[in-house]
């Protein structure tokens, strides 16, 4: 007998946010398609682009599956109404354009892009629920969602994860190329699920960070190659504390962590709906919204096509330079970072006591223990992709970047709680509410690209376009100029100004610059 | 009383069909118990019973179709008792789907879905002739073999009943078709043969094959489309028209169209602001231009390849004339 229908009603409404632009052939299926879905033909028959496959998914889970009526990623197309509240001048902000619930969304983004989204918050907020909609959008049914969930426990073995060898094998195999694995079933799905991820213990920590990291499993030097999935995986504890810590490298592997909010009592109609009703959401996805490998796969490939403007990566870098740097750290220029005095187990105080005379309010670096990594920078980048995909955009906007980068940094940047900034008026939320505290340095870092100019006045990124030119062609006495410029920017651009992250990253890039000139002139010299 | 057929349907699904309306009596409250029940006995029941005639093993799948599809027709008040949707969609059963069950039969899940969206298309298409849509594609289904012989016919059938914008679409399935259908399709003259009146199709927008003779010499006034927004049209304030070369650009206050006309209708879609903004005002009126100085001074003009568009400051409608 086939689903209840209603559940299954997919928006024909348009969902994109922007007017599309009139297609001058208009397809035969748009006559057909309308309010009556067609249940016997899939998505590809029907026409849908992709991202507007991705975009009714996210409104199905909205309005039927998942009840999440915040709209906390905001989008502006003209000043949004604000109002100050409460005693502590809470503001409450009715967005002007389409905006979205970070705990729907980001799910959807990372299962789009199949990459690794924890989930955080209390108990029964529906962190698995919204992981198993994901296995079922994928196109696995409930059934099989459920059974290849990975729930984390304190005996949970590398066995229990990965699987075991034949026992037969075991006792008969003369090498061990002769032993068989019974390598567990959801090692091959396209979206996996890890329950309490923060339960595993240390040991079984490490086999999954191989399957995660590295996309194998290994037991008794057999390999079981995974193919690439999204990953979803649900701690109660948002420090990773629980049952065991969680290893760093496991936590740097998951890209986006998003929190379940609290529920809203004014829908509790719905929940006494779906008691009466006796309906699981999970079990009446609509055959519309269930995209199959090769779609995910396209998607993936769509994600990537999308643009990023100079404008907008200079900003981008801006931002990302500011966390890094640490002067006191060391005394070769290239190691002055916070991951320098890491590695030396300097304490953290130790290194903040010592006065460089850089404002520690407004240094965005004095604000946090770490600097980003490389993997954080290309999380960054493919989910800022995303959100502009999903909003129908071929190229990113800032303000796309702008609410993604808090999810993307939630667990990445540490902040140091006794920074000046946080003991400034007003600003004490911050400590706690990570994702506007990450919010709040990026329009800081803007501000500060605003102010110094950056986007007329930029000489070091005019040096680096002229450099990416290449090489090809030029003349000793060329170089030999370009490398002046850079021995006469340097001072320059330092003249009275104390050393803040931007700079530094500024600093080196001249050096890099300055070293491939170097470098080119000596080989045209020989020739 | 309902036969057999349905009966058992019903029946064997009690619990999920009684669901499936609670439900729906929740999103739509106004779903009217009675009128549902009506349409089920005066027209699913029939259909079931062609279906079960031809391919027994399919009648679950159009009674689950033809369930679904009339909770969200009635519930939204597309067909039962709006008024607009009464009679169209009563007759879509009784002109369409239960005599041409034979061809629907394999696939009669999308036969509901496709011909109830297409009449929801054309009745929510200002200037589209729906009821004429209905009876046209009743008329033509004894000489179809197959539904998509069918559904190629229906979209032909769509763009003359003032669905302007699949032209080219329609002309382009109209030669996968057999010429007597289409010429009969088109009132066309047996003697003329499609592969002609194609051409003077492409060539002319304003081209009407029931009618060839009728192609004077001048310049002359084939249409007036919009109206203003307080009397049903889609324009705020009056309208103005530029041209991206191909096609008319209309803009009024700030919504903007791209504009799909011809002989048999003309319907609007929407386009970003910027669109418009880059298209070209008309440069030289041609000679030979009716007197329309009673409609005020005109405030923009447009051309394509065949049509001229004029707008005036005391009229929300847009003229359209033919060059060709």
């Amino acid at each position: 007998m086939s689903r209840l229908n209603i559940f299954q009603r997919v928006s024909q409404a348009p969902t994109n946010p922007h007017p599309p632009t009139a297609s001058k052939n208009f397809d035969v299926a748009d006559l057909y398609r309308g309010p009556i879905s067609d249940n016997s033909a899939s998505s590809e028959n029907q026409g849908i682009a992709l991202d507007e496959k991705l975009r009714q998914t996210y409104f199905w889970i909205t309005n039927t599956a998942v009840i999440s009526p915040h709209y906390d990623i905001e989008y502006n197309e003209d000043p949004p109404q604000v109002f100050t509240l409460g005693d502590s001048r809470s503001k409450l902000v009715l967005p002007s354009a389409q905006s979205y619930s970070s705990f729907i969304l980001l799910p959807l983004l990372t299962f789009a892009t199949r990459s690794k989204c924890l989930f955080i918050g209390g108990p029964g907020r529906g962190k698995t629920a919204s992981a198993i909609l994901m296995g079922v959008i994928a196109g696995y049914p409930v059934r099989e969602v459920r059974r290849a969930m990975q729930h984390g426990h304190p005996q949970m073995t590398i066995a229990d994860l990965l699987g075991n060898p034949l026992p037969a094998d075991l006792v008969n195999a003369q090498k061990i190329e002769d032993i068989r694995i019974s390598w567990r079933n959801w090692l091959g799905m396209r979206v996996k699920i890890i329950d309490e991820y923060n339960r595993i213990p240390t040991r079984t920590q490490s086999a999954l960070l191989t399957v995660m990291g590295d996309n194998y499993a290994e037991i008794l030097n057999h390999i079981y190659e995974c193919p690439d999935s999204a990953w979803f995986l649900t701690a109660n504890d948002e420090q990773g504390g629980g049952t065991y810590q969680v290893i760093e490298a496991l936590r740097d592997r998951i890209d986006v962590v998003v929190q379940a909010l609290a529920f809203n009592p004014h829908f509790l109609k719905d929940l006494l709906t779906r008691i009466e009703e006796n309906i699981r959401p999970e079990e009446v996805v609509p055959r519309q919204i269930i995209f199959s490998e090769a779609e995910v796969t396209q998607l993936q490939n769509d994600i990537r096509a999308v643009s990023v403007s100079p404008e907008v990566l200079s900003r981008i870098e801006f931002f990302c330079s500011q966390f890094e740097f640490c002067e006191v750290a060391a005394d070769q220029f290239e190691y002055k970072t916070k991951d320098t005095a890491r590695l030396a187990s300097i304490e953290w105080h130790a290194l903040t006591a010592q006065d460089t005379g850089r404002d520690r309010l407004k240094d965005l670096g004095c604000q946090t223990k770490n600097g980003l990594s490389v993997r954080t920078l290309m999380t960054l980048l493919n989910y800022t992709k995303a959100i502009a995909y999903f909003r129908g955009s071929l190229e990113i906007e800032l303000e796309d970047v702008r609410q993604i980068v808090p999810f993307v940094l939630h667990d990445k940047l540490i902040a140091d709680p006794d920074a000046p900034f946080f003991a400034a008026p007003g600003n004490g939320a911050y400590r706690t509410d990570r994702v506007s505290w990450i919010r709040k340095l990026f329009d800081l870092a803007c501000a500060e690209y605003d102010r110094l100019n950056l986007d007329r006045e930029n000489p070091v990124a005019e040096l680096s376009a002229e450099f990416s030119k290449g090489l090809e062609g030029l003349s000793a006495a060329d170089a030999r100029a370009r490398l002046i410029k850079i021995e006469r920017l340097i001072p320059e651009m330092m003249k009275g100004r104390k050393l803040y992250g931007n700079l530094y990253d500024d600093l080196l890039k001249l050096k890099y610059l300055h070293q491939r000139y170097t470098n080119y002139l000596k080989w045209v010299k020989t020739k | 009383m309902i036969s057999a057929v349905l009966a058992a349907v019903l029946r064997s699904g009690r619990e999920d069909f009684n669901n499936r309306f609670a439900i729906a009596k929740r999103t739509y409250q106004e779903l009217d118990a009675q009128i549902f029940s009506n349409l089920l006995a005066e027209c699913v029941d029939p259909f079931l019973q062609a279906i079960a005639e031809i391919r027994p093993d399919q009648v679950n799948v159009a009674a689950n179709a033809a369930f679904d599809a009339s909770l969200i027709l009635i519930g939204q008040r597309l067909i039962g008792f709006h008024a607009n949707c009464d009679s169209f969609g009563r007759n879509v059963w009784k002109q369409i789907l239960i005599p041409g069950a034979r061809i629907f039969a394999d696939r009669p899940d999308r036969a509901i879905a496709s011909i109830f969206n297409a009449l929801c298309n054309l009745s929510g298409t200002p200037g589209a002739r729906a009821e004429q849509w209905t009876s046209e594609v009743a008329s033509f289904l004894p000489q179809c073999n197959h539904d998509d012989m069918f559904f190629a016919i229906a979209l032909i059938a769509a763009w003359r009943c003032g669905l302007a914008h699949f032209r080219k679409t329609a002309i382009d399935v109209a030669d996968r078709l057999p010429e007597k259908i289409v010429l009969q399709l088109f009132h066309a003259n047996d003697s003329d043969g499609w592969q002609s009146v194609k051409k003077k199709l492409m060539e002319n927008p304003w081209f009407d094959p029931a009618h060839p003779n009728q192609i004077p010499d001048h310049v002359r006034v084939v249409a007036e489309i919009g109206a203003f927004r307080g009397f049903g049209g889609p324009f705020a304030e009056p309208p103005l028209v530029k041209s991206n070369d191909e096609d008319i650009l209309i803009r009024s206050a700030d919504e903007s169209w791209l504009l799909t006309a011809d002989s048999f209708g003309s319907t609007l879609h929407k386009i970003p602001l910027a669109e418009f903004e880059s298209g070209k005002n008309g440069e030289v009126l041609p000679k030979g231009l009716p007197d329309f100085s009673a409609k005020g001074k005109m405030t923009s003009f447009a051309s394509s390849p065949t049509t001229l568009a004029l707008t005036f400051e005391y009229s929300h409608r847009i003229k359209l004339l033919s060059l060709v």
